[in-house]
Order: structure tokens, then sequence, then C-alpha cells
């Protein structure tokens, strides 16, 4: 598998409202940074 | 008047049967940035939904994971999922499960910059205050052959959400894919 990273690029979120039709693609801000790591840390894999 | 579900260009429909059309769709988004949120496509119109992702890419490798969204931001929520899947020669099954803050959708990006999976998810009841669950099918590649895994997961927060949010594991870019969001008519 290829497991080149990309960690010296910014960390961009799109936002798309279904109810307007506009979409915004912007740089993450430092708290959906660590709201979405805080997400992954968290893992728990169960067993079968 | 042509019998649905026959049309004939020029020939006025009947209000009866535009309402007897059972999935409308509702927004596509093309799959950038590290993370994608769709605001506002869980409404009162429809209680089950259908997400078409197609054509998934990403830099690096990983597995795409979905969240529930509300008011514009994703709330803690906690999920539990579990999917079968099966490689394409036959050479072996995988089963992938968990408890975490999100879902897997089942599919992985084996092949960074490519379109690489394509996933097919129903979600169930996601405006109501119980469980939302998803039941999800997934074609990807693992990196030396293409796997296709059917499972779901449980929102096991019963809150109500408006959006989604798609991103990876690994934290990579999407570089490939679209999502396509369709209600089911009540």
């Amino acid at each position: 598998m290829d497991t080149e990273n990309n960690q010296n690029t910014p960390a961009l979120i799109t936002v798309h409202d279904a109810a307007t039709g506009e979409t915004v693609t912007r740089e993450m801000t430092p708290e959906e940074l660590a709201e979405m790591a805080a997400t992954l840390a968290e893992v728990a894999p169960a067993e079968e | 008047m042509p019998t649905p579900p026959d049309f004939t260009n020029g020939t006025a429909l009947n209000a009866s049967s535009l309402n007897a059309l059972g999935l409308w769709k509702i927004t596509a988004v093309n799959l950038t940035g590290s993370s994608l949120r769709i605001d506002n496509c869980f409404t009162t119109d429809y209680d089950n939904y259908r997400l078409e992702i197609s054509g998934i890419g990403s830099n690096p490798d990983g597995a795409l994971l979905i969240q529930f969204a509300a008011g514009g931001s994703v709330p803690t929520q906690g999920w539990q999922w579990a999917y079968r899947g099966l490689y394409a020669n036959g050479s072996s099954a995988d089963v992938s499960l968990g408890s975490s803050g999100y879902a897997e959708t089942g599919a992985y990006t084996g092949v960074a910059n490519s379109p690489i999976g394509s996933v097919s998810m129903d979600i169930f009841n996601p405006r109501k205050t119980e469980r939302t669950f998803i039941l999800s099918n997934a074609i990807s590649y693992a990196g030396v052959n293409f796997f296709i895994r059917n499972g779901g997961g449980a929102c096991d927060t019963t809150a109500a959400y408006d959006g989604f949010r798609l991103y990876f594991n690994s934290g990579a870019t999407f570089t490939h894919g679209i999502v396509t969001v369709y209600g089911y008519r009540k």
C-alpha cells in the first residue's frame, strides 16, 4: 500500500449546505482538527 | 396520459405520478479536502436516505469513515459497526468491527491518488431522536485485490441529525469521488 503522507499540506474541510446549495472549502480550524483527531484517538476495536 | 413509470415527452404529468417517485435526489458534492461535511440534507421531507459515494480516491490510502452532523458541527456520538468482506480472488475474507465515535463505511482506498472504491449506503431515521442505523455495501482495493464488504452500524446516540461528515482514519485528503444524497419518499 502507498503510505506516502501529506502532513505538510494544510488540512482542508469542504462544507456543503444542501439547503442553499453553497459549498465552501477552507482550512480546518485548530478546534476542528482537534475534534477530528479525538474521534480517531478513541478507537477501541472489538473482537469478533 | 401515459401510465407510470412510462412517460412521454411533452405530456403533462399528474401530481400523483410525481408523488409516486420513490427516490429523490437531494444534492451531489465532489469529495475534496480532508473532510467533507454536508449540512441540512436530512430534512422532514424524508425519513430514510441513500448515499452513493462513487469513485473514491485519497492521498495517502485510508479507510473511509462517517459521522453525523447537526447545526453545522459534528457532536460527540457513539457507534457500533461491523463489516464482513470477501476478496475478489476468493483467497480470504475479513472482519472489521469496532465501537468508536464514528462508523466505517466499508471502503478502503488502497491505492493513493486513484478512484479505487465506491459505497452504497442506506441511512435510517437520522432526523429522529432515536438510534440511527446505516447499512452499507462497499467495493474497494486492499493493495493487492479488490474486496467487497457489507455491513453497517448503529449510531447509539439518540440525537437528531441534519447532515454527515466523511473523512479518513489516516487523515488522508480526498483526491477523487462524488457523493450523491437521495431521499426515499415516505
